[in-house]
């Protein structure tokens, strides 16, 4: 595995004034990153160099990456490593409840990278993650996942294990796929949200999109009204941020106004509930996303 | 007992300080922010941990910094 260089240097320039944070106390004593380290856990929050991470682990809440950290796919934005996977960890679905349980999770938030070189995609290391977690911390358990290259059969092992919430991000318009996502497709990952509401009607979907990566409002639309058209039930807006110089650049700095308008445009298609701002992630306050629809209404 | 401002670990690459919002012997009050930090994904304020007298300052505008790096200290008494 060879990892992509990273920014050498501290930037020089000032982002846009809505691109700052400030950052809350209590993380004083990296009780997360202490926590974390001593599991063996690894983070998205980590891994993909998330602008809310201080915010986030002061809250005492992580998303947890499962399934190793290095990815199979080279997607342009994302600064998870690849390469050739290491063997899955048996244990990690107990060391992660474990976590869970130690941070008092409520809602819990598993994602992996891409593991297109397993049989099942790691849908069934998916599976046992989400039964561990149940079982240690009665926590609501929200997936998101890749693709699993439109497999019904590893589909159909994650949505078996009944998590509350079922993310799969669309994350840019289909113009940008193969620039920004490789190997993966627009219409599949439409497919994946369609059929995952398909067999259970009961499980949230949701679905997230980076914007600034190029797109055009009308295709933004358009997405929108597709994730709509397959019963996508929560979605996510939120400013795409080159991890490092070799990766996508920001074709623009969305402002926040553009982000509600947008935002109230996706809540009159029907979403149940609509998060979008420059900070937003897809698991950026999760817990707070799925409250008040605790189930899906399956005829809605 | 003097309080440490602490660089927390900000996870979005590596920091600068940009400005400090308190000068030295200035009184700052807990929760006000007090110094600037640049990453390439976002612009953070650190607030101060307690309320008392910008009494040292251990870092300047373009150092770089490391996660729990003491930024200044922050003393109960004017220095």
């Amino acid at each position: 595995m060879r990892a992509l260089p990273l920014l050498a240097e501290p930037p020089q320039r000032r982002l846009p004034d809505w691109l700052k944070k400030p950052l809350p106390r209590g993380n004083e004593d990296f009780f997360t990153q202490r926590l974390l380290d001593e599991l063996q856990l690894q983070t998205v929050c980590v891994n993909a160099r998330c602008p809310n991470q201080a915010e986030c682990w002061s809250r005492r809440t992580a998303t947890f990456m499962i399934l190793g950290n290095i990815c199979t796919r080279p997607c342009g934005f994302c600064s998870v490593s690849r390469g050739q996977p290491l063997d899955v960890e048996e244990d990690e679905p107990e060391r992660l409840a474990e976590a869970a349980f130690r941070l008092r999770l409520k809602h819990v938030v598993i994602t992996s990278v891409t593991r297109d070189d397993l049989p099942d995609g790691g849908a069934n290391h998916f599976r046992r993650c989400i039964l561990a977690v149940r079982l240690r911390t009665g926590a609501a358990v929200e997936v998101l996942t890749p693709d699993f290259l439109g497999d019904p059969k590893a589909l159909d092992t994650v949505i078996d294990a009944r998590p509350e919430v079922f993310n799969h991000n669309l994350e840019t318009v289909p113009r940008l796929y193969r620039r920004a996502r490789g190997r993966a497709d627009y219409q599949r990952s439409l497919d994946l949200l369609a059929y995952v509401k398909r067999r259970d009607p009961s499980i949230i979907t949701k679905t997230g999109l980076m914007l600034g990566l190029g797109e055009t409002v009308d295709e933004l639309f358009d997405v929108l009204a597709d994730a709509r058209a397959v019963g996508c039930d929560i979605l996510t807006l939120g400013q795409y941020l080159a991890p490092t110089l070799k990766h996508i650049p920001v074709a623009r700095y969305v402002p926040p106004s553009e982000f509600d308008a947008l935002a109230e445009v996706a809540r009159r298609l029907g979403f149940l509930q609509v998060v979008a701002g420059p900070f937003v992630r897809s698991s950026y306050h999760a817990d707070e996303m799925v409250r008040p629809h605790a189930h899906a209404d399956p005829n809605a | 007992m003097p309080m440490p401002i602490r660089m927390p670990d900000l996870g979005a690459g590596p920091a600068r300080l940009s400005v400090w919002y308190a000068e030295h012997g200035e009184r700052v009050l807990e929760g006000e922010r007090i110094v600037e930090v640049l990453t390439e994904r976002a612009t953070f304020e650190i607030v101060a941990p307690a309320t008392g007298v910008l009494a040292e300052k251990h870092a300047f505008p373009q150092d770089r910094l490391d996660p729990g790096q003491i930024l200044g200290m922050i003393s109960e008494e004017a220095p």
